[in-house]
């Protein structure tokens, strides 16, 4: 995005990394700060960046990172791939889908799906500008998507997520 | 490549057609002309997808997020300017003969306007932040603002009175507001204190000004050195109590 003066950068891209904030965080107001410090860094580092076409780029990865740092210190960890059982892809009917009902499905996900599904489905980030932005191969990227889909249509099939507000964040 | 493996690829693929020309597509699009099973799965998933980014691209972002983030974040030269050189130098040159003419007041007072103030403040009391102190006594609060040197002044006898929840330091054009919320029964009051320079419109000694958002009355107010503003989620007969001269 080059020739973006900061306050069209902002308006440009505050609301796709609050959505993204928020499906990280599960929680509107941490959400809200993690997209104002992404902007305050970019504020006072955002000049190092030569490529101005990866702006997009920088900004979704810096607030992930910020993201990951916050966790590291409340003491929380991301489980591992590795744990998390295989599941069988179920039918949804997309006709019949509830907005509401959606996020927060979305929401109850494991992190290591929700933060690939959420910049696919949010800002429309290719599989190559996920793995940047997350830091992984794009091959686990594609794993990752294709998973926390069958995760997502579980939860919708089955109806059983619960509200995140309601949820006890272990 | 086997179904399963189409499936897994395709999963990544794109709700627009932008990745049509990525080659990693290319086999498994392939296989979509000669599998028709796999073809009207494909099909589902794209309406899945459409549907799902349709859902999370409408969650509501908080009112104020924007105005918030351009107050407390102040550009230190993240991008390069569009304007060409000559162009920058006749602005600060008219900038200076603006300051020069007093114009420059009258800017101040559009830049830090009390509305600007006023809606900011509430957008922050409607995202409910952390308070990054918290005590049920006002003393510690008081001494952890002293001690960051940040806006305190005396606080109005009504509010005083209340029992405290705690305080955060937030900042409106680059000056630091202090921000105390008090508890009253099922009521919480947030008390907003900053130095009277950033709000030029606000005149000093005046009575405390009323005003509503939604359900939420406010009151401002200033003396030599501080702005105030109260904001209760009541009636204004309600919120009477908590100012000064009530």
């Amino acid at each position: 995005m080059p020739g973006l003066d900061f306050e069209q950068l902002v308006e440009v891209f505050y609301m796709p990394l609050y959505r993204f904030a928020l499906s990280l965080s599960r929680e509107p107001c941490d959400a809200a700060d993690l997209t104002q410090q992404t902007f305050l860094l970019w504020a006072s580092k955002g000049h190092q960046l030569r490529e101005q076409s990866k702006v997009k780029t920088w900004l979704f990865t810096t607030l992930y990172r910020e993201f990951l740092r916050g966790e590291r210190k409340r003491g929380r960890e991301c489980r591992s791939e590795e744990q998390v059982p295989d599941l069988q892809c179920l039918p949804v009917a997309a006709s019949n889908l509830d907005g509401d009902v959606v996020v927060r499905a979305l929401l109850d996900l494991e992190e290591i799906y929700r933060a690939p599904l959420s910049l696919f489905y949010l800002q429309e980030h290719s599989y190559n500008e996920i793995a940047e932005i997350l830091q992984i191969p794009p091959g686990t990227v594609m794993s990752r998507i294709s998973r926390g889909k069958a995760q997502l249509r579980k939860q919708l099939a089955d109806g059983a997520h619960q509200s995140v507000r309601n949820r006890e964040i272990a | 490549m086997t179904t399963e493996e189409a499936k897994r690829i395709l999963a990544a693929y794109r709700p627009g057609d932008q990745d049509r020309v990525e080659s990693c597509f290319a086999e498994a699009l392939q296989k979509i002309e000669k599998d028709p099973e796999l073809a009207r799965w494909f099909a589902q998933e794209r309406e899945f997808n459409r549907a799902v980014a349709a859902h999370l691209g409408s969650v509501p972002v908080p009112f104020g997020l924007k105005t918030r983030i351009l107050a407390n974040v102040a550009p230190r030269g993240a991008m390069k300017s569009r304007w060409p050189t000559a162009l920058t130098a006749a602005a600060v040159a008219f900038l200076f003969f603006a300051l020069l003419i007093g114009v420059w007041r009258g800017w101040s007072e559009h830049f830090g306007s009390l509305g600007d103030y006023e809606q900011e403040m509430m957008s922050f009391v409607k995202l409910q932040p952390p308070l990054e102190m918290q005590s049920l006594e006002m003393g510690p609060i008081k001494q952890w603002i002293s001690e960051r040197k940040m806006p305190l002044a005396e606080i109005p006898p009504g509010i005083a009175a209340v029992e405290t929840m705690g305080c955060r330091i937030l900042s409106f054009r680059g000056k630091p507001v202090t921000l105390i919320c008090f508890c009253h029964g099922q009521t919480v009051a947030h008390l907003f204190m900053v130095d009277r320079a950033a709000l030029p419109a606000l005149k000093a000694g005046k009575p405390p000004v009323l005003s509503s958002q939604a359900d939420w009355t406010i009151a401002t107010w200033a003396d030599q050195h501080y702005a105030y503003m109260v904001a209760v989620h009541d009636r204004p007969a309600a919120a009477r109590k908590y100012l000064p001269h009530a």
